[in-house]
């Protein structure tokens, strides 16, 4: 009985000590109406700092620059197009609207079975589940 | 030499090879060992010794059994003498009052450390976080480019990316180009080189900023230095359980297997490792108060 009460408190001891890799980030729900994207751009530019693809806060070629997009995008689904540019939702919440013909299905090149759910994330903010 | 994901750097190995020769013991095993190292680190420190004042010879125990062998023995009682008050003094201090961390301490231990961490403060860029980047990169050695790449130097930087970054560097600040080696040359002076890669986590740090993540971490910006700027929100923002080959799905097998990434490796355990790497620096913030 004492060597089983020893390994029972062991145990508590070690499980709440011993957490051996940190939870950071989770998501926590997924984000009805959009779906991820990849960016239509080849390996090597992906890995080009000087290569970006601008976000306009409008889907007009005059409208203010809103940030450059990351390699995954979330995009409205089904894809909301207004005048060659398609609706996304930017990391920061906010609406942003990007040349669809820099757009194409989300796919791994490394992974055929890897998934993407644009999801709300344990930060608070959109992210990839 | 491994094919680096992002141009300016390549990866170094992550993790540590098993240890050989060692049993491994049994989760059991393990926890039983910690309760005791854990009582006897308690008991250790409860048993410390108390100043006593003798007065006169300690009492003398009267055996009333005699050991066999023992010859009988009895003490004499004499006069105690005090022994002489010591003196001493001393000092002490608690390392830097801004809270040195482990891998600041291995670029300072470089004859280079403290020019490196004053040039990533003067753009912005905390000395703990300029660390941290040369620990991940190349344990802070000054590594000579190899296999036809550029990547070169103690923060593993491309040729492009460093010319790109150290004259970002001395836009925002003129004055610094009199105290950096110039050129190309400059890449293999790592306090020169430490001023291009800080304003490489500064424009990581702003472009997270601008994602609405308000204090990026230096394990915020790891993404953006690792794999270049089209990544790094997009694995600031990745969840712990998602793959990498998810989140740098532009990534070849090739490429991500250079940088230690399998197609199962997790975003989290990805994390882990460099935490496991540079402990708390991980979540120091980029950008200096």
């Amino acid at each position: 009985m004492n060597k089983l009460k020893m390994t029972m408190a062991s145990l508590l001891l070690v499980a709440a000590t011993g957490n051996a890799q940190a939870e950071y980030l989770k998501a926590v729900k997924p984000l009805d109406g959009y779906a991820c994207m990849d960016l239509n751009l080849t390996e090597a530019q992906l890995r080009d700092n000087s290569v970006t693809v601008p976000i306009l806060t409008g889907p007009s070629s005059d409208a203010p620059w809103g940030g450059n997009a990351s390699a995954i995008v979330i995009a409205r689904a089904p894809l909301h197009v207004v005048n060659g540019y398609a609706e996304i939702l930017k990391l920061d919440g906010q609406p942003g609207w990007i040349a669809a013909n820099k757009l194409k299905p989300y796919a791994s090149v490394s992974n055929p079975n890897a998934h993407c759910t644009p999801s709300m994330m344990s930060n608070g903010r959109p992210g990839f589940g | 030499m491994p094919t680096p994901t992002h141009p300016s750097r390549p990866r170094v190995a992550m993790g540590h090879p098993p240890l050989a020769g060692r049993r491994r013991l049994s989760p059991t095993a393990s926890a039983v060992m910690f309760v005791l190292g854990a009582s006897a680190t308690a008991g250790f420190a409860r048993a410390q010794a108390v100043p006593q004042t003798i007065q006169g010879v300690p009492e003398q125990v009267t055996p009333t059994y005699l050991e066999t062998g023992l010859p009988t023995f009895t003490i004499a009682p004499g006069t105690p003498t005090n022994a002489s008050t010591g003196t001493g003094s001393g000092s002490g201090s608690g390392g830097a009052g801004t809270g040195e961390s482990q891998a600041l301490g291995t670029m300072l231990s470089q004859s280079w450390g403290d020019a490196a961490a004053n040039n990533a403060q003067a753009i912005g860029v905390s000395a703990s976080a300029i660390a941290a980047a040369c620990v991940l990169e190349s344990g802070c050695q000054n590594v000579a480019a190899s296999g036809g790449g550029t990547v070169s130097g103690a923060f593993q930087m491309t040729n492009a990316t460093y010319n790109a970054d150290l004259a970002a560097a001395l836009a925002s600040d003129p004055s610094l180009s009199s105290d950096i080696t110039q050129g190309l040359a400059g890449k293999m002076d790592p306090a020169t080189e430490a001023l291009a890669a800080a304003q490489d986590l500064k424009n990581a740090a702003q472009s997270l900023q601008a994602a609405n993540i308000p204090d990026p971490t230096v394990l915020d910006v790891r993404g953006y230095y690792n794999f270049g700027a089209s990544y790094g929100s997009a694995v600031a923002q990745a969840s712990d359980d998602q793959s990498m080959a998810s989140i740098l799905q532009g990534t070849s097998p090739a490429t991500l297997a250079a940088n230690g990434i399998t197609a199962t490796t997790t975003v989290g355990q990805w994390r882990q490792g460099i935490v496991n790497k540079i402990g708390t620096t991980a979540y120091t913030s980029v950008l200096a108060g």
